[in-house]
């Protein structure tokens, strides 16, 4: 009984947090959608799915929303192929690299997004490193695009994303007993079955919530593909800026928002039910 | 027919030396202990042998087979870690059948094989659970089972029942004697607990600073220790420095102090040398009345400790300090005698056991 009241008293702060600045204006948001538009927050009509119609009846809104799910998926495949080895490597190394190995992974996260994001036209701009470079060595004589295309996207956002993944991987390749490398091969396997057999499963849970974090900030992210992606709306999370800011359309972009929120869930729900049922073959160790 | 044999091995981590020069044979069938303190080398001269650790020279052979080269996993040995290291996300079954699995035996071939293992392990039926729904105990006994169905040219087991409780370990240490008798394989055991080194072993390796001290039968390591680190270690309480006053016959008279002792002639003494001899506490008869003399001391009980069957004694005899240990009587309240009695200490001459400097 008490146990159950101290645990409401510890939970208090974050639920009333979370119903102030989460709950009540992303619920009143939804309610947005399902009425017309006049000019931001004015409404006309009644109830009405008119404004989901229009998302899924239109080719350009669902071709942003394929877009969106497309570049987040491969920015986390790309990010888990980057971030697993960095991740062994730290895993690996001495204990007292692990400070300044930290601190280098999360390099990325110190500078501002915006920041980077515009660092990275220097590299991949028509004049950029790498298209200067592409026609010092002949490969090409005009600049190849690079910048503003769904490369850029997915260049700028693994940038971002990858300390996240390898800092959960890194956090459930530590809880592994490195004598089971070791028992591994005294019972004959080499280091690549040791990785494929024993140590990659037990880092699932880390891949699993690396990439169920890495693909929710991928979809939800605005600076990367609005300032990498070319103008006009390509992302949906651009698409939602658009109809609140420059078209004035609350009740849409609220529909956008509410579409992108209920796809996130979806996916990681799914995801997650994925992951728990390769994982519930071992039940937790003690 | 020698199954493993280590030639001059040496390791050296930084200024100390793991491994210093150790030679070893160890036969077809034996089963070997490593026994020694923390810090003696037992545990990297096991792990060289199954190649976990790279000696800096001298050779490893398994079946006559110069191993030094070949990794770890193509040495067919099967090893037990004292953390049992099963691999958690596996089921036991699974576990066990890994070893053959990366041999590239058949599916249904492999399952008869798991069987057999934990029928011998006698664990028959705990196939498709869980590590981490198994015991201690149970635990080491599928990791057992995975070191032992591979059929390695060696058993390795490093202090695999450190974890366990006393009962249970007793329980392990029987099972184990038995089993590896039973299948006649070759095994190299570590371990820091002498008794549990005696109760297994066909020989004993007593390990210091790299090197054995000792190399026998347990019966020769406990009755006979060599040196007096090995007496030391094999819990011999009483370790006297004597001056030799005499040697004649088939005896040498030895003197420490007031006390005056008789012990069997060894090699190399010359009357006015300095050597050690050792005295098990249990050899020490211990009387109320009594006069000292050749093999007996006067003295004064310093304590008296009751450890149930048995009770220990500190006697200051003279200024040399003596440790005596006896059943304990009963109806005594434990204790013959208690702190401050005079008493009167005897002992055989075989008792007087000469050490080597």
């Amino acid at each position: 009984m008490l146990k159950t009241r101290t645990g409401i008293l510890l939970l208090a702060p974050a639920i009333v947090l979370m119903v102030a600045l989460l709950v009540l204006p992303v619920g009143y948001l939804i309610r947005f959608s399902f009425y017309l538009g006049q000019t931001g927050v004015q409404t006309s009509g009644g109830f009405t799915f008119a404004n989901y119609v229009r998302l899924f009846g239109d080719g350009f809104y669902l071709a942003i929303l394929w877009k969106t799910l497309w570049v987040s998926f491969v920015v986390t495949v790309v990010s888990a192929i980057t971030g697993y080895p960095l991740a062994h490597f730290m895993w690996k190394a001495a204990k007292r690299w692990r400070a300044p190995f930290t601190i280098l992974v999360l390099s990325p996260l110190l500078v501002s997004i915006v920041i980077s994001s515009y660092g990275w036209i220097v590299i991949l701009g028509n004049n950029g490193v790498v298209n200067q470079l592409l026609q010092f060595l002949g490969l090409t004589t005009a600049p190849v695009k690079l910048m503003y295309t769904n490369f850029a996207i997915v260049v700028g956002l693994v940038h971002i994303v990858t300390p996240f993944m390898v800092l959960s991987i890194l956090a459930a390749l530590e809880k592994i007993d490195p004598l089971l490398n070791e028992a591994a091969a005294t019972l004959g396997a080499n280091r690549f079955r040791t990785l494929w057999h024993i140590i990659l499963p037990l880092a699932l849970p880390g891949i699993g919530a690396g990439t169920t974090i890495v693909f929710c900030l991928a979809i939800s992210a605005y600076v990367t593909p609005a300032v990498m992606g070319g103008s006009g709306p390509n992302f949906i999370t651009t698409l939602i800026y658009h109809q609140f800011v420059t078209l004035f359309n609350w009740p849409f972009g609220a529909t956008v928002a509410a579409v992108l929120l209920a796809v996130a869930l979806t996916v990681v729900f799914l995801y997650v039910r994925v992951l728990s049922r390769l994982g519930a073959a071992a039940p937790a160790a003690r | 027919m020698t199954a493993v044999s280590l030639q001059n091995i040496t390791k050296t981590y930084g200024e100390t030396r793991a491994i210093d020069n150790l030679s070893l044979e160890i036969a077809s069938g034996e089963f070997l202990t490593l026994l020694g303190p923390s810090g003696c080398g037992k545990t990297t001269t096991l792990r060289a042998i199954a190649g976990l650790v790279v000696q800096d020279s001298g050779s490893v052979k398994i079946g006559g087979v110069d191993l030094s080269a070949v990794p770890t996993h193509k040495r067919n040995i099967g090893m037990v870690f004292q953390s049992h290291a099963l691999f958690p996300h596996m089921t036991v079954a699974d576990n066990v059948a890994f070893g053959l699995r990366m041999r590239g035996m058949a599916k249904d071939q492999r399952e008869a094989e798991v069987e057999k293992a934990l029928d011998l392990v006698r664990l028959p039926g705990y196939g498709s659970r869980f590590p981490s729904q198994l015991s201690g105990g149970q635990q080491q006994r599928v990791a057992l089972a995975r070191a032992l169905v591979i059929n390695p040219s060696v058993l390795l087991l490093d202090e695999p029942f450190g974890a366990l409780d006393r009962k249970l370990r007793e329980t392990m240490q029987v099972e184990l004697r038995e089993l590896t008798r039973r299948i006649g394989i070759t095994a190299v055991f570590v371990t820091h607990d002498q008794e549990e080194a005696l109760m297994l072993s066909d020989r004993i390796a007593v390990m210091n600073a790299g090197r054995i001290e000792q190399l026998g039968s347990p019966a020769a390591i406990f009755e006979a220790p060599a040196t007096r680190f090995v007496a030391d270690f094999m819990g011999v309480a009483n370790l006297i420095r004597a001056r030799v006053a005499a040697v004649n016959g088939a005896h040498v008279n030895l003197e420490a102090g007031s006390l005056r002792l008789l012990a069997p002639r060894v090699d190399g003494l010359s009357a006015g040398g300095e050597i050690d001899v050792a005295i098990r506490a249990e050899r020490m008869a211990l009387d109320a009345a009594g006069m000292a003399g050749e093999n007996a001391a006067r003295g004064r009980i310093l304590s008296a400790v009751y450890h149930g069957n048995l009770t220990t004694y500190e006697i200051d005899a003279g200024g040399q300090r003596l440790t005596a240990r006896e059943a304990s009587a009963p109806g005594t309240g434990g204790t013959r005698f208690r702190a401050g009695d005079e008493v009167t200490l005897r002992w055989a001459p075989e008792a007087v056991r000469v050490l080597l400097s």
